[in-house]
């Protein structure tokens, strides 16, 4: 039921505005406005643009398809004040052009594949200083020097979404970040990325985080990235696990794993690594156990058959995590 | 029926849609396709919306896709679609649409994908530039866990019954645990999470934003769950599970060039529909004073986490930025304490409160200052501090009752109160004489402290030296090396005596450690055509002051890849990762005695190594003819673990039986063929082959081999393997 009032609704929206923007002719008039060339006076009238700036009509004389890349992108609504459809057209991101124009060598215009990485990330800031963006001063990219035209193509992007030099996110990460896109790859357990349903950017945020590390986009460490989904864990628990407090990345990977529940190690030699209490803990589990034995600390679930609160119980008889 | 209705609701919009929008005037380009040509007025036909240029695998914001899948698996279905639905049937998907205004006054976007199905997405945003962007979706994850699974118990909701007579009979001596193998049903075990999220974006100037944000989770199904009564009466059940996590998000930021400044309020929400856990205990009907008949777990309990923070920046001359954050959080939990036993036969332990009463305080700050006083030179350093300061009351738990069988003494006298504190000085400076070479070292300090683990504090020393090269257009170069000292301080072995645990027990998390990583990358773009990659990275560990515990780990990655691409549209490429895992453990066997707990000969190891293999191959070729285009993608993963344990010479621990390897192989084929029927339409064939093979001890049919196994109940939950064929036969309509 629930499916389908979403359904609906976005259906409703749909022809709504749809309705809306065809009604009364409104954007009617105004495309067959646009449809028909301005009158010769319309265009004298249009300002001249200020001194050092040749305008970006001057632009496109030459660099035609440039300025056709431009159209229908955010780059291109003139409605935003932000835009620079809405400032100095190609000049607010290369500089004034006049002296470009006037120059035999074509130079005097910032080009950005040929700036330093500094220079081209100033560029793009000047306008993308806010949101997600307001953490790239200090971030592990700007670091490394990388650029905003590292990732991003203004002209000739590949997605379809945020400007992308590469046709998908998971794509343009592999470049660099091969082993974490691997495994998430991995067969047996994984975080839902190959699917579809989740990206990098669910968990990080590229331009850098202000707040966390690892360019976590949500809360302060690590475990409150990981618990902004997983929030049956954020406890806090009347029996704390410490390590799972501290940090989820003690036991887990969170890009993937060979280990079920995408655990580092699997059970029980990552519990063995920090629990050696006399006997069972500590016991040497061989291939007996498993064959002869069939202990029940080896097959299945290992350890977590018995202690299956591991993250934390809140039961008054939850010391190690059985209730 | 169901999934039809959506299906065609959707259909039927967004084919009455563009009927409509083709009155109303200019629509958005897809990103790397020819912008459209402009508005359109009533007395012209609509332009073509798609050229024979434009690749029939491009995404535009004016398609849907309506077709048929197929599907067919020998072997472990659960595991094949396990975030995914992929049964046979009618798909609706790929569907996008945009519509903006001629003059750019608004801008609306909508998709669907996988209508009527498990893990159906929808999303929808509508944006007046400038002013404000009002955005949601819907998604749905579903997680297959298993077919295999089957149990006596009867399903949700909670209390987990079993069969009476048979439980008596099995008290009585007259069955066993195989009695129960007949009446136990099949049944699939999944999860799934559903995902809501409204957020708006307004812009009342151009220096302000305000945001608001709501997303609300429902996470529900079955897991499997332990729930033990003891080592000889190991049950697992399927754990009915339901709960809601609500979020809201509040802000305002306010900027111009040169500062900003931004304040938020988080407010999180988790719900457990179903906190408590009762299950039948297979071995008894009745309780007594040794085993009970029932058993009562505590689940995730319910909590929340307010959290308010501060952040900004201001930019000084000589392209310096000091950027701040602060944030305070708030944990609570206070559901109500469970008894201390479902056992009546047992004494009842009088709880310290009625209630949780967990509370924490979250406090976080981060300074970063960046600067560029010179041309050649960048400077950065970074002060970070987070704690997490524990204020449940101190609790008084000195016995407690042990699979709801027995009373025992707590080790501790009640809950640790665990708290931590981090804090970070960073610093870097770059060097870029050398263009375009940028040289990099950095140092890094972090300082620890903890309540209730075995070291009060520690600290650790990072230093760093990195070599970007960038910029030049036939080649990249990235390298860098660490190395990193971790030392506590304040070691309490009695914590450590106290809990029976070994004094010479590290935490590998807290324990003295060594690091030493290096990682580096190559890209060549000898030409256009084409480009190849090289990387690689080693990490080592070295825990050398653990004697039990982990001692050390390393990591070895390398990948290889190279791409090519002709300009008559033939592209194709190849990556080649491989990496490979170890760690290095050692343990002890033996009881508390004086004898066996100091006795050296019952130290063991076990080495644990994970070797993968990862392989990719796309080709692309040109268009075939004016209207046909195909991709091919390969894939291909192999992971091998292998456990190597070891005793010394004249133990009396019995000579390991080393456990067989274990391994999962993942074959992906993809096929693609896109065949335009018209400007508008196009048919599509997608085919998936994807044969996995997978052998874990753990898991194998071999072991659990059935629902009962020696001293367990069980699901029977298992990895199999499974050659799975999948295809989409469908028509991709372009408006």
């Amino acid at each position: 039921m629930r499916q389908m009032l979403w359904l609906a609704a976005i259906g409703f929206l749909t022809v709504a505005i749809t309705a809306g923007a065809a009604g009364p002719g409104t954007t009617t008039a105004i495309a067959a406005a646009k449809a028909a060339p301005p009158p010769a006076a319309a265009q004298a009238a249009q300002p001249a643009p200020p001194s050092g700036y040749a305008g970006s009509d001057t632009c496109v004389i030459c660099h035609s398809d440039k300025g056709d890349s431009l159209k229908g992108t955010p780059h291109a609504r003139a409605n935003n004040p932000r835009t620079p459809a809405a400032g100095h057209g190609c000049e607010s991101c290369h500089g004034p052009g006049q002296a470009h124009v006037d120059d035999d060598a074509k130079g005097h215009i910032l080009k950005l594949a040929q700036a330093s990485p500094a220079e081209a990330s100033q560029t793009c800031l000047a306008c993308h200083n806010r949101g997600d963006h307001a953490g790239w001063e200090g971030s592990g990219h700007e670091r490394r020097n990388l650029s905003c035209t590292t990732c991003h193509s203004v002209h000739s992007p590949k997605s379809t979404e945020k400007q992308l030099v590469k046709a998908t996110q998971t794509e343009l990460c592999a470049t660099c970040h091969r082993t974490q896109v691997a495994k998430t790859e991995r067969a047996v357990a994984h975080m839902p990325v190959r699917e579809g349903k989740m990206s990098c950017t669910s968990c990080h945020n590229p331009h850098g985080s202000i707040s966390n590390v690892k360019a976590l986009k949500v809360g302060s460490s690590v475990a409150e990235s990981c618990t902004s989904c997983h929030t049956e864990m954020r406890g806090p628990m009347l029996f704390e696990h410490a390590p799972v407090r501290e940090n989820c990345a003690t036991c887990h990977d969170p890009h993937g794993s060979s280990n079920d529940r995408m655990l580092a190690v699997r059970m029980p030699m990552l519990c063995q690594r920090c629990h050696i209490a006399s006997k069972h803990p500590a016991t040497l589990y061989d291939k007996d156990q498993i064959t002869t034995n069939k202990s029940n600390r080896m097959f299945g679930r290992s350890c977590v058959n018995c202690h299956s609160n591991v993250h934390g119980s809140n039961h008054p008889s939850g010391q190690f995590y059985m209730r | 029926m169901l999934r039809f209705l959506p299906v065609l609701n959707v259909a039927c919009l967004l084919i009455a849609v563009p009927a409509a929008a083709q009155t109303a005037g200019q629509t958005p380009a897809s990103a790397s396709a020819q912008p459209a040509s402009g508005s359109t007025s009533a007395s012209q036909p609509p332009p073509a919306p798609e050229t024979p240029t434009r690749s029939l695998f491009d995404t535009t914001w004016h398609q849907f896709q309506f077709g048929g899948r197929f599907t067919s698996v020998d072997g472990d279905p659960a595991r094949f679609q396990r975030y995914q639905d992929i049964r046979d049937g009618a798909l609706f998907s790929d569907a996008r649409y945009a519509l903006e205004d001629p003059g750019g006054a608004w801008l609306l976007k909508t998709t669907a994908d996988k209508v009527g199905w498990r893990d159906q997405h929808y999303s929808a945003e509508y944006e007046r530039p400038g002013r404000f962007v009002i955005s949601g979706l819907w998604d749905e994850i579903p997680q297959f866990y298993s077919v295999d699974t089957a149990t006596p118990y009867t399903p949700a909701p909670a209390p987990l019954g079993l069969d009476d007579t048979t439980q008596r009979q099995i008290q009585n001596g007259q069955g066993t645990l195989s009695s129960y193998v007949p009446i136990a049903s099949q049944f699939d075990l999944m999860e799934r999470r559903d995902i809501g999220t409204v957020r708006v974006r307004a812009t009342p100037t151009p220096q302000l934003d305000v945001t608001a944000g709501f997303r609300t989770q429902r996470h529900s199904g079955e897991l499997p769950w332990g729930a033990s009564f003891g080592f000889s009466n190991d049950v697992e059940v399927a754990l009915p599970y339901d709960s809601r996590a609500n979020d809201v998000t509040v802000g305002a930021e306010w900027n111009n060039s040169k500062n900003m400044f931004r304040v938020a309020y988080d407010g999180s929400w988790f719900d457990n529909l179903d906190p408590t856990l009762v299950w039948d205990s297979p071995l008894r009907l009745d309780d007594s004073t040794s085993a009970p008949g029932r058993g009562r777990s505590a689940l995730w309990p319910s909590n929340s986490a307010q959290t308010v923070s501060a952040a900004g920046y201001t930019r000084f001359p000589r392209k310096t930025q000091l950027t701040g954050f602060v944030s305070f959080g708030f944990w609570n939990n206070d559901q109500p304490l469970q008894p201390f036993t479902i056992n009546a036969a047992l004494p009842q332990i009088a709880l310290p409160r009625a209630t949780t009463e967990g509370q924490a305080n979250v406090v976080s700050s981060n300074l970063n200052l960046t600067s560029r006083p010179l041309p050649d030179w960048r400077f950065g350093a970074r002060f970070r501090n987070y704690t997490y300061a524990n204020h449940m009351p101190a609790t008084s738990i000195t016995q407690y009752v042990a699979y709801d069988s027995s009373v025992s003494t707590t080790p501790t006298g009640g809950p640790d109160l665990y708290a931590h504190d981090r804090t970070t000085f960073d610093a870097d400076a770059t060097w870029t004489r050398i263009n375009p070479l940028a040289l990099t070292v950095g140092y890094t300090h972090n300082a620890n402290g903890y309540d209730a683990r075995i070291f009060q504090s520690s600290g650790e020393d990072v230093l760093r030296v990195s070599a970007d090269a960038v910029g030049s257009s036939w080649a990249t170069f990235r390298v860098q090396y660490e190395v990193g000292s971790r030392n506590g301080s304040g070691l309490d072995q009695q914590a450590l005596i106290a809990i029976g645990e070994h004094p010479e027990m590290r935490h590998y998390d807290l324990a003295d450690r060594t690091r030493n990583r290096f990682s580096g990358q190559v890209d060549f773009v000898p030409s256009d055509l084409w480009m190849f990659s090289v990387s690689g990275g080693i990490l080592h560990d070295d825990y050398s002051d653990t004697f039990f515990g982990l001692q050390e780990s390393t990591a070895r990655t390398f990948s290889l890849a190279a791409d090519y691409h002709l300009p008559n549209g033939l592209g194709a490429g190849a990556t080649y990762n491989f990496e490979r895992y170890a760690g290095l453990q050692q343990s002890h066997e033996g009881d508390s005695s004086a004898a066996q707990f100091n006795d050296p000969l019952r130290n063991w190891t076990a080495d644990s190594t994970e070797t993968v293999h990862y392989f990719s191959i796309y080709v692309s070729p040109p268009r075939i003819g004016p209207n046909t285009e195909v991709r091919f993608v390969y894939d291909f993963s192999h992971a091998e673990g292998n456990y190597l344990q070891t005793i010394p010479a004249g133990s009396p621990i019995t000579a390991p039986n080393q456990l067989p390897n274990v391994f999962n192989k993942l074959q992906q084929v993809h096929l693609d063929v896109r065949h335009r029927l018209t400007n508008r339409l196009a048919a599509t064939l997608s085919y998936l082959y994807e044969p996995f093979n997978v052998y874990d001890f753990a898991f194998d049919p071999s072991v659990v081999n059935g629902i009962v196994q020696p001293s367990s109940l069980v699901l029977g939950y298992v990895y199999r393997p499974y050659t799975a064929h999948s295809a989409i036969v469908g028509l991709r309509y372009f408006f």
